[in-house]
């Protein structure tokens, strides 16, 4: 409530595969948005893997392995990688992705659910993060090729990016939404829909975000309702079934990316031992659970029976 | 009239329609200024210019390896799809099975709320990109389009 009174402007662009807005209380002039526009881009030519000319693919490509120099903003990302993947036993591992695609994981599992032979080889095959790259600051090593993939925490890294170019320029008050990874930036509180991770047009809850980032993974995010999604542990090579979506409030969009992946691997007091957060998390069943520090609530038939019964 | 509008990308789409649909008031983001009444727009896309004809289509569209389907039906007015409904109907025992448990299990225990039921200035989530919705949508653009003008071959 009252911040849609401040939303004075929406700055609207496509980056890195999704929907970008950013609303700030004065208007963007076209220095600023070319170079958050540039700044994207960039971000997109390091890493993403969908791009032949990227420095992932590089890395993809080099038959040998090599010495990769990744940029400035790399070592904040790739240190929270190496703390995940230690705290979830190696389920989150910027390495999963191109694994399994090369074995055929798609068709292996849609078609006779988790062979032994398919996770005997993709165990035996698989490159681990802890392993097979070798990093000091933002400069990687590696001896065959890999396939790096960031999506864990990449958009929050970099609306994080983003939201720090708007404060260099002065603004005070802005929201970074980053296709509903999102941060919000200043005193006034916003709130926010979770979004249902199998109803579109429902929200299960509310968040009220408040110089703070929100993030939120779901199963349902690439190839949904089948049993096969994109959240993937690395050491079983199968999706998880357990949770279906994670919602977590961190300082940064960064670390709240990562702590929602995570959180699909591990308990969220694992996590707190080592991370500042709150979340919410949705299971399979459709319990969900929220962070006794959550601020925000979560919709259940015993608050709102009365509403929905029509 | 051209609308500035990348009809191309997947993801834009998505995310389009989740801000029309939720009409939420402050969350409402035409593709453009669009003037009120157009009985069709055009859409400039790469060079190549589409005329996108008012009404309501339907398309389906397959997710996932298996074939399992789901349902949109979006309304098209002056360029703006002004609401989107979407249905699922899995035909795979595996897609079945996970469609019924969420179907039931879910409103037990969290319940979701129509989004403009509740008073939220954005999203977090989920609009992301099932596939199946963005195939179903390509489909709404060619029917569309094709009941336009300018493409020739009209039905």
């Amino acid at each position: 409530m009252g911040t849609a009174s401040t939303k004075a402007m929406t700055f609207k662009f496509e980056a890195i595969g999704t929907h970008w807005e950013i609303d700030t209380d004065a208007p963007l002039d076209m220095r600023l948005r070319a170079s958050i526009l540039v700044r994207v881009r960039e971000f997109d030519r390091i890493y993403s893997r969908f791009r032949q000319d990227s420095l992932v693919s590089s890395v993809a490509g080099a038959d040998e392995g090599g010495c990769f120099d990744f940029p400035e903003d790399a070592p904040p990302l790739f240190d929270l990688y190496d703390q995940l993947h230690a705290l979830t036993n190696g389920a989150v591992d910027p390495l999963v992705g191109r694994t399994l695609e090369l074995l055929g994981y798609d068709r292996a599992y849609s078609l006779k659910p988790a062979t032994d032979d398919v996770q005997r080889y993709a165990h035996a095959q698989r490159p681990v993060w802890s392993k097979d790259v070798i990093r000091h600051g933002a400069r990687l090593r590696t001896r065959r090729p890999l396939v790096i993939d960031v999506g864990a925490a990449g958009k929050g890294h970099l609306v994080d990016i983003v939201t720090c170019l708007l404060k260099r320029a002065g603004f005070r008050q802005f929201v970074v939404d980053g296709g509903g990874d999102l941060r919000n930036t200043g005193e006034s509180s916003l709130r926010i829909g979770l979004e249902h991770p199998f109803s579109p047009g429902q929200v299960i809850g509310v968040a009220n975000l408040r110089d703070r980032a929100l993030c939120a993974s779901a199963v349902n995010r690439r190839a949904w309702g089948h049993g096969l999604h994109h959240v993937l542990d690395a050491r079983t090579g199968t999706p998880v079934r357990d949770v279906v979506a994670s919602w977590v409030v961190a300082d940064s969009a960064l670390l709240a990316d990562g702590l929602a992946t995570a959180l699909f691997f591990v308990p969220a007091q694992r996590l707190a031992e080592v991370f500042n957060f709150t979340y919410v998390r949705m299971y399979s069943n459709g319990r969900a659970e929220m962070s006794p520090t959550f601020a925000g609530e979560i919709f259940t038939r015993s608050k709102h029976e009365t509403n929905l019964a029509s | 009239m051209k609308i500035k509008a990348q009809f191309t990308t997947a993801a834009w789409f998505t995310a389009s329609v989740a801000i029309t649909v939720y009409s939420t008031p402050g969350l409402a983001a035409p593709l453009a200024q669009n003037s009120a009444a157009n009985t069709e727009s055009t859409i400039n896309t790469e060079g190549k210019t589409v005329t996108y004809a008012d009404g309501t289509y339907t398309a389906t569209g397959q997710y996932g390896n298996a074939p399992s389907y789901i349902t949109v039906t979006v309304t098209l007015s002056g360029g703006l799809i002004v609401s989107a409904k979407v249905t699922t109907r899995a035909t795979n025992p595996i897609s079945l099975y996970y469609q019924e448990r969420f179907a039931t299990a879910v409103p037990e225990v969290v319940v979701g709320k129509p989004i403009d039921q509740v008073n939220v200035g954005r999203l977090a989530g989920s609009s992301g990109t099932p596939s199946g919705f963005n195939a179903a949508i390509a489909q709404i653009r060619q029917q569309a389009a094709s009941r336009g003008t300018v493409q020739g071959d009209p039905k």
